[in-house]
């Protein structure tokens, strides 16, 4: 057989030339070593991922960290290569390519045969954890409700996120509907940072003047608003934003923006003109103004999301071990209000409600410091994930996949050892 | 010439002796004031341990109150002491609390208060003594004011930012003001024991000798305890006639402060949780006239069974002792509660942690010494009474955590103490499968030394924290199904990633003396520590298919508990560092990246990551997993971290051995050896 012939016979067998560039990318993708080097950074990400919590909390560890598909710096430390930033792969990133090469190498080139039939389905289950971790980041809405006894509401906020909210106000000093500035509008915003945002049904343009996650409203008579930073910053009210360290509990933090309210050329009404604001979290009322004619309000709100049903908290009850300041129980008691029909449930730690994709579970209480006669409010923790039940879909298919595994490679042992004994009689 | 196991042996005689060094530093006699001492009878501290009390929201025997007050203040749980005629003495926990509560004078004078840092004593006037003694009460009365003074001010300060005799001074204040307190709880009934309080002004003491509290409030309206305060400070400044009533308000007042410390009268009230104690009590018979007879009673007998401690006859107070518990325990037992305090009794009275810790030092023993001869007829003889003695270890373990599951009604583990005696069995019981699986020895030394280990760090967690270590649940794990799952499994990960850890060693130590010995190339120790790594990689396995399922099962609980599957949170994280690093072991041997150095290096990582996932996670301060708290508990990290970077050497040594041994075969015109670290077949 000579040279020619074989070459013949391995391109007949693999299609792809052995040392062709996608044979090599191929190669590397479902390769064992790829995957040691992602699990081992994935092992250090996650490390300083936790390290760092200590000092940044956890919202923003978690998503420089692991939300993320690069970061610049660890603790502070960035990483440079004749001056060029290196930059560190986040976890979105190692946790794409495992499962591209799990997909490739564990499902795809794995031997197949009913002796690595447990591997494959064992890989099959973590492919579908890891893709239900992504449906998870992606598609999931999460924040609480706070009910106090006897309240209902059909809404819940978000923890972090705050968005823009406008109202008219009509005659009878209410509000009548809100026209809003999502909060990913508002929060991509870098405090130098101009946006205008126009709108058919206002008769003015609205311009946000950067975002600060969190700050606090300080009189420019203050001594610290003389200082070198608030030069450039715009005064609302004969007041300037002071922006603060995010706090480590990130739901905390009270974000600020200077906003101005400028009318359309063509709005007519005797209030045309322009009105600049501060709006900040912390305000507990709206700004009012009047503009083209008409009362308006407008403030900074927690980004809110419709459920399709009505809670009503009926009671809250909270009970403590006898004689200590360890809680033994929460419970709401909690009435459903959907389509003109209501039923009584009981929510409590560990015994959540789920309906309609959505869950409520009992996250905490308040006042912190009420007596025994005191009106008691209840938070719930509502989270709407597609993926909600997959992690445990995912665990039974590992679980059955290393069952397998297991059973396949004791018949194996059994079968060894009887041949071994066979063989050594005489 | 001495064969490798020979050199061995000696190498673990050595080890053993240095173990037994801080031994020798036990607590000593210290000579008291005490003239003359009358031991309790056995039978009468036997009733007196199974008396019920309620505290930290459960009922429980006084044994186990007086066992956590004791460590708490002395970081033993015996108290040795001299008379001054030189009669030595050594008293349980529960027999130092009848000398606290019917002998307050003599608990006063015994060496109980333990005090680090002698600098701290000098502080508050106090003559210094030697390190590990134990200060009596007495001993510090005269600096007393001066330590409140001190403890209060150097307490407002962070924790953190306090230097080591700030602290010393705040933990004794507190200790020494919990005692004074705690001998405080039955001297409305033993007016003469009031004498010695330096407290109470010398009129109200005479007052307290015809005193009667119960009568008193009987003559008075029933009030608010605001109002019974207000109307003594009203008092204070009227007439000298209203200044005696006033002296008896401020008695009642007295002793409904300080008596709060024994919750001991269950509730007359089926749905009242709240054990009362004395103060308590009082308030109550304050507050409520349709209290004071049900109060009358449970203070007046009460008061019968201090009088009768205070007749000396032992036999009386026994039967008044029998009368008295006997009583509370059926209340007791009607409301549902203390059923299993006669357990928690036998819990403690039978030493099974320090029992299983003995056994596994005397399978350490014997294991030590079948190395002398390993082939020969005696070293196994040695090594089946190793094997023996390990298993008794391990049976008293097993025993004590079961108990406990049985008093809790709880799966095993609830709390990090817990985590200690379970992860301990799982990797004796995994050591001594692997020994029953191949007979090399290499399974019942691992399984010695993470029994002694596991049983030291349990007994030195307990002294250390000197808390209940079973103590009422949070409401989020009041779920037996998601603690029986998620935890238990978690925890048998981490207990055979130990045990990987802890076998690995044997190759990275092992090795280099065969080397040194010139015989790391002979068939024997090349098959031994093959074998070893084998074990390492199959335990490894093992702990990542548990740590695993256990870390999914716990998103799932998170999922089902608080609406969220994976959070980064760091006891989180550090259940998936364990994972992350068994799986890169796992795929770069599949992958031959690791052969046996690197199986066995990275086994000794998998080791200190537990490590940090299991004690250091908890210590960063952040999370919801925020069980356990431990001071101290960094320090013994880093040197664990720091004496493991040594075998980490050893590593590195083997691999650059084997390096060049590779390098000077493949120069060589024939090479017929096995290569060093040929690719192991997966176990």
């Amino acid at each position: 057989m000579n040279e020619a012939r074989l070459e013949e016979i391995e391109k007949h067998q693999n299609p792809v030339r052995k040392h062709s560039v996608p044979a090599m990318l191929w190669k590397i993708i479902t390769s064992y070593g790829l995957a040691c080097v992602v699990l081992f950074l994935m092992l250090l990400l996650t490390l300083f991922g936790t390290l760092e919590q200590v000092e940044y909390g956890l919202y923003d560890t978690v998503r420089k960290y692991f939300k993320s598909w690069f970061l610049s710096d660890i603790f502070g430390h960035t990483f440079r290569y004749r001056g060029i930033g290196i930059p560190i792969p986040g976890g979105m990133l190692l946790m794409t390519v495992l499962f591209l090469n799990m997909f490739c190498g564990a499902i795809i080139r794995a031997r197949k045969g009913l002796a690595h039939a447990g591997i494959l389905i064992a890989h099959g289950g973590m492919l579908f954890l890891l893709f239900s971790g992504f449906v998870s980041a992606y598609f999931s809405q999460e924040g609480n409700m706070a009910l106090y006894e006897k309240e209902e509401a059909s809404e819940f906020e978000s923890y972090y996120n705050w968005q823009i909210e406008i109202l008219p106000l009509g005659e009878s000093d209410v509000a009548t509907e809100a026209l809003v500035i999502p909060a990913e509008d508002i929060h991509s915003l870098k405090p130098d940072e101009r946006r205008v945002f126009t709108s058919q049904e206002l008769p003015f343009d609205v311009f946000v003047n950067g975002y600060y996650r969190n700050a606090i409203p300080v009189p420019t008579s203050a001594p610290i608003a003389s200082s070198d930073q608030f030069k450039k910053s715009p005064v609302a009210d004969n007041f300037v934003l002071l922006e603060q360290r995010p706090s480590t509990d990130a739901e905390h933090n009270l974000g600020g923006t200077y906003v101005e309210f400028q009318a359309k050329a063509d709005a007519g009404g005797e209030g045309s003109g322009s009105t600049a604001a501060i709006l900040w979290a912390g305000e507990t009322s709206p700004f009012r103004f009047e503009l083209a004619g008409k009362e308006w309000s407008a403030r900074l709100v927690r980004e809110k999301w419709q459920v399709p049903f009505t809670i009503r908290l009926d009671e809250f009850t909270m009970e403590r071990h006898p004689g200590t300041g360890i809680a033994r129980l929460y419970e709401s008691e909690v009435t459903k209000l959907e389509n003109g029909q209501e039923e009584s449930i009981e929510i409590k730690m560990n015994e959540p409600l789920r309906h309609q994709g959505y869950t409520f579970f009992q996250a905490s209480w308040g006042p912190e410091n009420a007596g025994p006669n005191d009106r008691l409010f209840s938070v719930f923790a509502v989270v709407k994930n597609p993926a909600d039940h997959w992690p445990l879909i995912a665990l039974v298919i590992v679980g059955i996949g290393l069952c397998v595994h297991f059973f396949i490679k004791l018949m194996d042992f059994v079968n060894r050892s009887q041949k071994s004994l066979k063989k050594a009689a005489p | 010439m001495k064969t490798l196991s020979q050199r061995l042996s000696a190498l673990l005689w050595a080890v053993l002796l240095l173990a037994a060094v801080p031994a020798t530093g036990w607590a000593k006699n210290v000579s008291t004031a005490i003239d003359t001492y009358e031991p309790w009878e056995d039978a009468t501290v036997d009733v007196f341990r199974g008396m019920l009390v309620q505290e930290g929201g459960r009922v429980k025997p006084i044994d186990t109150l007086a066992r956590y007050k004791l460590l708490q203040y002395s970081g033993l749980t015996s108290i040795k002491f001299e008379t001054a005629q030189g009669e030595a003495h050594k008293l349980d926990a529960a027999t130092w609390m009848m000398d606290v509560l019917f002998r307050t004078e003599l608990a006063k004078e015994m060496p109980l208060f333990i005090v680090d840092d002698s600098t701290a004593v000098v502080a508050i006037n106090v003559v210094p003594k030697e390190k590990r003694d134990r200060y009596s009460y007495n001993d510090l009365l005269r600096g007393r004011e001066k330590l409140a003074n001190l403890s209060a001010e150097y307490a407002q300060k962070d924790a953190k930012d306090r230097n080591r005799t700030e602290q010393n001074l705040v933990n004794l204040g507190q200790n020494v003001s919990d005692f004074e307190y705690l001998s405080e709880q039955f001297s409305f009934a033993d007016p003469g024991a009031l004498a010695s309080n330096s407290v109470l002004p010398e009129e109200m003491k005479q007052m307290a000798q015809k005193f009667d509290a119960v009568e008193f409030i009987d003559q008075l309206p029933e009030m608010p305890f605001q109002n019974f305060v207000q109307s003594m400070q009203q008092m204070a400044d009227g007439t000298p006639e209203e200044q005696m009533v006033a002296d008896g308000f401020r008695l009642v007042f007295f002793y409904a402060s300080t008596g709060r410390k024994l919750n001991i009268f269950p509730p007359a009230e089926e749905e009242n949780e709240e054990w009362l104690s004395v103060g308590t009590a009082l308030i109550a018979a304050i507050e409520s006239e349709e209290k004071r007879p049900w109060v009358a009673e449970q203070l007046n007998g009460l008061k019968e069974l201090v009088q009768a401690s205070n007749s000396g006859d032992e036999a009386s107070f026994l039967a008044s002792l029998k009368d008295y518990t006997g009583n509370i325990k059926q209340e007791a037992k009607a409301r549902g509660e203390g059923a299993k305090a006669g357990l928690e009794v036998s819990l403690y009275q039978g030493n099974y942690f320090l029992n299983s810790l003995a056994f596994f030092v005397v399978a350490f023993v014997f294991l030590a010494v079948s190395w002398l001869e390993p082939g020969g007829k005696f070293g196994r003889y040695m090594t089946w009474a190793a094997i023996g003695a390990c298993a008794i270890g391990l049976g008293y373990d097993v025993a004590g955590i079961v108990i406990r599951c049985i008093i809790r009604g709880r799966p095993p583990i609830t709390g990090l103490y817990d985590t200690i005696i379970f992860i301990t069995a799982v990797a004796v019981l995994l050591g001594l499968f692997i020994e029953w699986a191949d007979r090399k020895r290499v399974g019942i030394a691992a399984a010695v030394i993470c029994g002694m280990a596991g049983m030291f760090l349990s007994l030195r967690y307990d002294m250390k924290e000197a808390t209940d270590t079973m103590p009422q649940l949070q409401a989020v794990l009041d779920t037996n199904f998601w603690l029986a799952t998620h935890v238990t499994i978690i925890n048998i990960g981490y207990a055979a990633g130990i045990l990987a850890g802890v076998i690995a060693h044997f190759y990275l130590l092992g090795r280099p003396i065969a080397i040194l010995m010139d015989r790391d190339k002979e068939k024997k120790p090349r098959e031994m520590f093959r074998s070893v790594t084998r074990k390492v990689y199959g335990v490894t396995c093992f702990c990542l298919l548990f740590s695993l399922v256990g870390t999914v099962l716990g998103g799932i609980w998170a999922n089902y508990s608080w609406g969220r599957f994976w959070g980064w949170d760091p006891k989180e994280n550090g259940a998936l560092l364990i994972c992350l690093w068994s799986l890169v072991m796992l795929h770069a041997r599949m992958g031959g990246y690791f052969r046996e150095v690197g199986t066995n290096v990275a086994a000794v990582v998998l080791g200190m990551i537990v490590t940090f996932s299991w004690w250091g996670v908890n210590n960063l301060g952040v999370g919801l997993h925020s069980y356990g708290f431990t001071e101290g508990v960094w320090g013994a990290l880093y040197t664990f971290w720091a004496v493991e970077g040594i075998f980490l050497g050893l590593g590195l040594f083997l691999f650059i051995h084997d390096r060049m041994s590779k390098v000077k075969k493949q120069g060589a015109p024939e090479g017929k050896e096995m290569p060093t670290g040929g690719k192991a077949e997966p176990a």
